[in-house]
């Protein structure tokens, strides 16, 4: 993963990423210009998103790029905004997966749950492969909690059967025997956690019963 | 159970290419290491939000793939808004009209302040507004300053934001210049 950035940034990286296709339409000194561009995603990138759902015929002005631009910073920030305030509560200081898809959820875009949750759990398989790694088994420690709140998230979905199915494919595939698994199955014996801790550590969940860590 | 209210406000048309689209979307580009969006861009903007301390890897990866859903849903509906007006090219006020009539793009009406439901609903001037916003406003709508000004480097096109409101009827000849114009931006 060369574009991964490490596993929790303490401080703002220094270094701004540059894209020829993304001009600004305001001609500023570079300082100023840098900084806003950096406010949203690169024009260029959106507009091929755009593309992907229009006909071959559709055409999209310059202005509705723009538009959709600042849209999807704003996206951003009311996502990262609704997960933030809830990792504040449960005391955590760090931003995962499953805060991002639970704020989604929370703010109304339930069409794009499901999709999401097949990713993760896809990205998760995928970061298992680097367990060696000191600072992956931690990662990997955190992903396992975190597992056991998609499984709460599971069963909230009941309800509603495409997605329940959807889920449960993914969940089940998930727990598949892979090629992964002796690899997976080592650093489990150091993780020290119990029913308790999860609990401790995720309050809105007691009323749940864990009764075993499936993996 | 459709719970969606955007969705019901959609043509029966415009709900079945939207969920076509979301049975496509499972089967989604699992491909970690070639994002459509920059990782690092979304990470910046992430922090953003000062309460916001530490981000553990696999978030700004999943945000991108939300904000790609998000940019390919509000470009469908812009794109349904532009169909009724019998356009090839998506304009500016398409996409203003489809964040304006859908529940779950609300937030964006409070902080963009280019886009107001306000002058959707109502005919909107064909005179360019003035470039300060402020004044324009409807009494009793408040917009949070600090994302007001952060914004307000599209302020300097006037212009852009004299637009005909998505129900109302507008005059041929606005259309026409307006498509005009679309098709010298468009790609």
């Amino acid at each position: 993963m060369t574009e991964e950035s490490p596993e929790e940034d303490h401080g703002s990286p220094g270094v701004a990423e540059t894209n020829p296709g993304s001009p600004s339409s305001k001609t500023n000194n570079n300082n100023n210009n840098n900084k806003e561009q950096d406010r949203f995603l690169p024009i260029a990138n959106v507009g091929r998103i755009m593309k992907k759902v229009l006909p071959g015929n559709g055409k999209i002005s310059k202005d509705a790029k723009e538009t959709v631009q600042e849209c999807v910073s704003e996206f951003i920030s009311f996502v990262t905004g609704e997960a933030s305030d809830k990792c504040q509560r449960e005391k955590r200081k760090t931003i995962n997966g499953d805060d991002i898809i639970w704020a989604i959820t929370t703010l109304g875009f339930e069409d794009y749950v499901a999709p999401l949750k097949v990713y993760l759990c896809k990205y998760r398989d995928t970061e298992g492969e680097k367990v060696n790694s000191p600072k992956q088994q931690q990662q990997r420690q955190q992903q396992q909690q975190i597992q056991q709140q998609n499984h709460h998230n599971y069963q909230f979905q009941e309800q509603d059967q495409n997605n329940n199915n959807m889920s449960c494919t993914s969940y089940i595939s998930h727990h598949h025997p892979s090629p992964f698994l002796p690899v997976d199955h080592q650093p489990f014996p150091n993780i020290a956690f119990s029913p308790k801790s999860l609990q401790k550590q995720f309050p809105q969940q007691h009323d749940n019963n864990i009764d075993s860590i499936h993996w | 159970m459709e719970n969606n209210n955007g969705n019901n406000q959609l043509p029966p048309k415009g709900n079945e290419q939207l969920k076509s689209f979301w049975s496509k979307e499972m089967e989604g580009n699992l491909d970690f290491k070639n994002h459509d969006l920059p990782i690092t861009r979304i990470k910046k903007i992430m922090k953003y939000d000062p309460d916001v301390t530490m981000i553990a890897s696999e978030a700004p990866i999943l945000l991108s793939k939300a904000c790609e859903m998000f940019i390919m849903d509000l470009t469908m509906r812009s794109w349904l808004h532009a169909q009724e007006s019998k356009r090839v090219t998506l304009q500016k006020s398409n996409v203003d009209a489809a964040v304006a009539q859908t529940v779950i793009f609300d937030f964006l009406l409070d902080d963009d302040i280019e886009v107001k439901r306000e002058s959707v609903a109502a005919a909107a001037d064909p005179v360019a507004m003035p470039p300060i916003d402020d004044g324009e406003l409807p009494p009793g709508m408040v917009i949070g300053t600090p994302v007001c000004c952060s914004l307000g480097i599209h302020q300097p096109q006037p212009q852009m934001q004299a637009w005909p409101g998505a129900w109302t009827s507008v005059s041929g000849e606005e259309e026409e210049a307006r498509g005009k114009k679309g098709g010298d931006d468009g790609n």
